[in-house]
């Protein structure tokens, strides 16, 4: 069995920390390896995916592949198909994505590559099994309405939000041994996927509303409500 | 043949109050719209999307439970036989995988965080939320079919006497895209989230008034899907337990939305959450210095405010509630 980590969230520029969603995937599935015993692969594209391959091979990983000219950009569309170009390659029997359930991005490019590669989707999963012999994997799929026991035969695309312990620490002797390995670099034309497009074309930009403040307000909860809205953070 | 599509998600046997509210923006910009309803019951609950002229409705067995994929082929396959240029989404966690799965079934594009849309000319006109950098951005789709995914909460439902005409129609759905299986299905225990984990932050100050107080931030906490934090004044109270304080002898916590309720946001407490990106402050005192940098200032009680804010949230998810459960409160 092999199991491929699609590390679609990368460092902001200039920030140190790494996305929770991309430890959340490489835990996962070191998690997974650890239950059955299988092979582990990080998979990145663009040059910033480079730091989070670095961090899935000092957590554990055992092989990194970088597409180096793979960054899409907002492109979600051009990022699952160069995802589903090198995942294809890889022939995983599982393929683990992470996901923060309040992003958008981390639940489109998941679905879109088990579309591209035809393959069913467990997302937002907090409790995952596999079952090699079996060739399934069983998870809960956690949503604000349901928990929801999922069954899929294997080859299968999961979305995780919650590993079963936090995301674990690179080890010393990982970083030791791993000190000057890089990752497999590939590249779009090497995988035969057209480059990206903006999905977008910006008209202009504005920054939010500034700051409001009710002192009298006859519903201020409504205000609250609308202002959450307004935000998208309903 | 309707030039947009508007997925009308199902919720608690009838329809997702945000799904028909996009229906009925959508008409009321002007273009030619058709309702999709999918899933069991799709026909019947078609009913209640008036307003419109057209409502595809299907029941394929495929789509009976509410997984994405399926939903994602139907809808493709709709999109195909009708030409539909536009496919708008409520925004759930449902529809945005449902909207993943279609942009690349149709190599379509996807705007997410939609919070407004307009019709400038022929062209569709969103402008999306960009969190990160704090801006509204307007734009226009570079890709076709364009494929919009809103904000919850931003479209209201409109009255309306006009019944549409229901068209079933079925659609074959491949194996792959149904080899997910539902094996057991609960309701969904809500908890509270420890602040290591929190997108959404209820904080409790020393105005919430005692222990009582902090029930209301659990509530409230819970609503949001978030966890619960308290100021040193609080703790030091003995009103809530240590491990939630944030500041500077506590924790540091950057959530997206935090919610400061009866702090007065002494700078002890202010370093431990200014990073937060939206800040909501609802304090009695209008001169409490958190309403220097409060996004949204209320000034007035938090016993007024939360509970009726918890009513409103309530009554949003509305359906959903009364299957579910309260779990236990995480102290």
């Amino acid at each position: 069995v092999r199991i491929a980590i699609a590390l679609t969230q990368v460092p902001a520029a200039g920030e140190r920390a790494f996305p929770r969603a991309a430890l959340i995937a490489i835990e996962a599935a070191l998690e997974v390896r650890e239950q059955i015993g299988c092979e582990v692969v990080a998979l990145a594209a663009g040059t910033r995916g480079a730091a989070v391959l670095r961090r899935a091979e000092t957590m554990g990983a055992d092989r990194t592949l970088l597409v180096s000219d793979g960054d899409m950009g907002d492109d979600r569309v051009g990022t699952s198909r160069v995802l589903a170009a090198a995942l294809l390659r890889e022939s995983a029997e599982l393929i683990v994505f992470g996901q923060m359930p309040s992003d958008a991005s981390d639940a489109i490019v998941p679905a879109a590559v088990a579309r591209r590669l035809g393959l069913p989707l467990v997302s937002r999963a907090v409790a995952l099994e596999v079952d090699p012999e079996a060739a399934r994997v069983r998870a809960v799929r956690r949503t604000e309405v349901e928990d929801a026991t999922l069954e899929a035969p294997l080859p299968a695309v999961v979305a995780i939000t919650a590993p079963a312990h936090r995301p674990r620490y690179p080890s010393l002797y990982r970083l030791r041994d791993t000190a000057s390995t890089r990752p497999t670099e590939t590249s779009i034309a090497e995988l035969d996927v057209a480059p990206g497009e903006p999905a977008a074309i910006v008209r202009q930009r504005r920054p939010l509303d500034t700051r409001q403040r009710l002192d009298t307000d006859a519903e201020p909860a409504r205000r609250i409500v609308e202002f959450l809205a307004a935000r998208g953070l309903l | 043949m309707p030039d947009t599509l508007v997925l009308l998600e199902q919720r608690g046997g009838g329809l997702h109050p945000d799904g028909l509210g996009l229906l009925h923006h959508a008409v009321s910009i002007g273009y030619d719209v058709a309702g999709v309803v999918l899933g069991e019951d799709a026909a019947s609950c078609s009913r209640s999307a008036s307003g419109v002229r057209l409502v595809y409705a299907g029941d394929a067995p495929e789509l009976a439970d509410p997984l994405p994929q399926a939903r994602a082929e139907a809808l493709a396959e709709l999109v195909r036989r009708t030409g539909a240029d536009n496919v708008l989404l409520a925004a759930s966690e449902l529809a945005t995988e449902v909207a993943g799965g279609l942009a690349a079934a149709l190599e379509g594009g996807v705007v997410d965080s939609i919070v407004e849309l307009a019709r400038d000319g022929g062209e569709l006109v969103a402008t999306r939320l960009d969190s990160a950098a704090g801006d509204l951005v307007e734009v226009t789709w570079a890709r076709q079919p364009r494929i919009a995914l809103t904000c919850r909460g931003r479209f209201e439902p409109r009255g309306s006497s006009r019944q549409p005409h229901i068209e079933k129609f079925d659609c074959p759905v491949d194996p792959w895209a149904a080899a997910v299986r539902v094996a057991e299905r609960r309701p969904v225990t809500r908890e509270l989230r420890t602040l290591a984990d929190a997108t959404t932050v209820v904080a409790g100050g020393r105005g919430v008034g005692g222990p009582a107080g902090f029930r209301l931030c659990e509530e409230l906490a819970l609503e949001l899907g978030g966890g619960v934090a308290a100021t040193g004044a609080a703790v030091g109270l003995q009103w809530y337990p240590r491990s939630a304080l944030v500041g500077q002898t506590g924790r540091t916590t950057a959530p997206a939305l935090y919610v400061a309720l009866g702090v007065s946001g002494a700078l002890h407490h202010r370093l431990g959450m200014q990073d937060a990106r939206t800040l909501i402050a609802v304090n009695r005192d209008p001169r409490a210095p958190i309403f220097e940098f409060a996004d949204l200032a209320v000034v007035g009680d938090i016993h007024d405010v939360v509970p009726r804010l918890i009513e409103l949230l309530r009554a949003r998810r509305g359906a959903d509630m009364k299957q579910e459960e309260t779990g236990a409160w995480a102290t």
